[in-house]
């Protein structure tokens, strides 16, 4: 074989990639394609969200982000910039979930008595508890009230086995037997130890089930970012 | 190699060099720059000014309201209680405001004798809190696994009602708070040490808006009111069973949190100067 047969054949192979490369590029950026890169379904609620609602493109052009990136390396910068798309943040989440009558809103566990807790289950942060791409509703077992009350003591309490004993037997998945971890759903507090929702009925309320504590919600989460 | 290729290869460096180099567009802020205010300032003149929103609904609502028969109550937000909520609540509600704003200011409330044991201080902050106690300085700090500067200042029993409300309480740990007393402290916190005077504008702006919306939330309460409902208007409560507009409310707070802020801005101004000289 020739010198220019190969030569030929060998850019034959250079145009075929370049063409395939381009066209896998063109399909996976159409927005039918998303389910294609998509790590995992999407939680619970979430069907109906484009990747663009949680993934915001991070700020400047991409010719700025890479320079501010040579910038950086060359310590002429303070901090890196993010490429492409800027990570998932506690903001992105609020943008739909933000509610006045949050029991326990992540922001305040940046508190620095919360240190043990975060940095055993990070509270402050919403993936925390609820990783995106899982088909779940809640990423997490339902023991975590332990890290914030294990000091708890009711001094009038009104249940049968009262809040101090559940503590000392490290009951703590029954917790969410009667309260709502984000107190959004309208119900009124049991007070009976026996009306408590069981274990089962909350793991499966964190798997994708029905609300145990009500159907009724205060504040419901916006649909879309499109009014951003 | 031959020469055809040295030609491309420079080429391809050549356009490299300038796509990464040449600062063609704007560069990005790596924000550091014009800083030029320490933040321990900054947080001082918020936590004054969350001062003056305290002491005004602590006396001007809820004091005065209580002899107009208004309720407040620690389960406000429960369907069927016609109450309002109480002074550390309504902290708590401008704090939720402040998050959802741009700027990462952070506002926790907190003591050594909380009624709600969630909320007693522990670890760095309650030796922090020990020591504001002893010497009554506020306290500075930085927490590494947040990358957060906290400012600490002391929470002081500044009206009958705080001392009657937390030692009646049924949990009350303690039940002998006086007037006066430091019943706890409020924490600040702040993503970097130093900042802009245009950050400082954003910061005061955020926590003003946060007080307004934290009242609206107040005044939006009286709609589920399933009793007599207070009327909204330009009086505040005493013997009348009425709570002040928006407008009002905020009117009030302008005028006080104004003189707190111009003192913090002429003592900046004379520091400024000292340091120059």
């Amino acid at each position: 074989m020739n010198k220019a047969i190969k030569r030929r054949r060998h850019n034959l192979g250079y145009l075929i990639a370049i063409i395939a490369t381009m066209s896998l590029i063109i399909v996976l950026f159409e927005p039918q394609s998303s389910q294609l890169l998509t790590p995992g379904p999407m939680n619970t609620g979430h069907a109906s969200l484009e990747c663009e609602s949680c993934h915001r493109n991070a700020k400047g052009s991409l010719r700025q982000q890479l320079q501010a990136n040579v910038q950086y390396l060359l310590s002429n910068r303070a901090i890196p910039a993010d490429v492409g798309y800027r990570p998932v943040e506690n903001l992105d989440c609020l943008f739909c979930h933000s509610r006045k009558n949050d029991r326990h809103p992540v922001f305040r566990f940046y508190e620095p008595r919360f240190q043990k807790a975060r940095e055993a289950i990070q509270p402050h942060l919403c993936i925390s508890c609820h990783l995106e791409h899982k088909g779940v509703r809640v990423t997490r077992e339902a023991d975590f009230c332990s890290n914030c009350h294990d000091d708890l003591e009711i001094k009038k309490d009104p249940l049968q086995v009262s809040h101090k004993q559940l503590v000392q037997q490290k009951q703590w998945k029954s917790c969410l037997g009667c309260h709502d971890y984000h107190g959004n759903h309208i119900m009124k507090t049991v007070t009976d130890s026996d009306l408590a929702h069981s274990d089962k009925t909350i793991t499966e309320y964190f798997k994708s089930g029905v609300s145990p504590y009500s159907t009724k919600k205060r504040y419901k989460a916006k649909e879309s970012r499109d009014n951003e | 190699m031959n020469k055809l290729k040295v030609i491309n290869l420079t080429l391809i460096l050549l356009v490299l060099l300038v796509y990464l180099f040449v600062t063609a567009p704007p560069e990005l802020d790596a924000k550091n720059t014009d800083k030029t205010l320490d933040t321990r300032v900054a947080l001082n003149l918020i936590n004054k000014l969350n001062g003056v929103a305290r002491t005004l609904y602590t006396n001007k609502i809820v004091k005065s309201g209580k002899k107009a028969g208004i309720k407040f109550d620690e389960n406000w937000k429960e369907e069927g209680v016609d109450a309002f909520p109480l002074p550390a609540q309504f902290l708590r509600l401008t704090s939720r405001e402040l998050e959802s704003s741009a700027v990462p200011l952070g506002l926790y409330l907190g003591s050594d004798y909380p009624i709600n044991s969630a909320n007693k201080f522990k670890g760095l902050q309650s030796e922090k809190f020990l020591q504001l106690k002893e010497t009554r300085q506020s306290q500075y700090f930085y927490e590494q696994d947040t990358d957060r500067y906290y400012y600490m200042a002391e929470d002081v029993a500044i009206s009958s009602v705080c001392v009657s409300c937390h030692n009646e309480h049924k949990d009350s740990p303690k039940t002998d708070w006086v007037l006066n007393d430091i019943m706890g402290a409020t924490t600040w916190s702040y993503p970097v040490q130093q900042l802009s005077y245009p950050q400082l504008i954003a910061m005061t702006v955020a926590y003003y808006k946060s007080v307004e919306s934290a009242y609206s939330t107040f005044l939006e309460k009286i709609k589920y009111f399933k009793g007599n409902k207070p009327a909204i208007n330009d009086q505040w409560p005493n013997k009348n069973f009425t709570v002040p507009t928006l407008a009002t409310f905020m009117a009030e707070y302008e005028k006080k949190a104004g003189a707190v802020i111009l003192n913090v801005l002429v003592k900046l101004e004379s520091e400024t100067k000292r340091k120059t000289i």
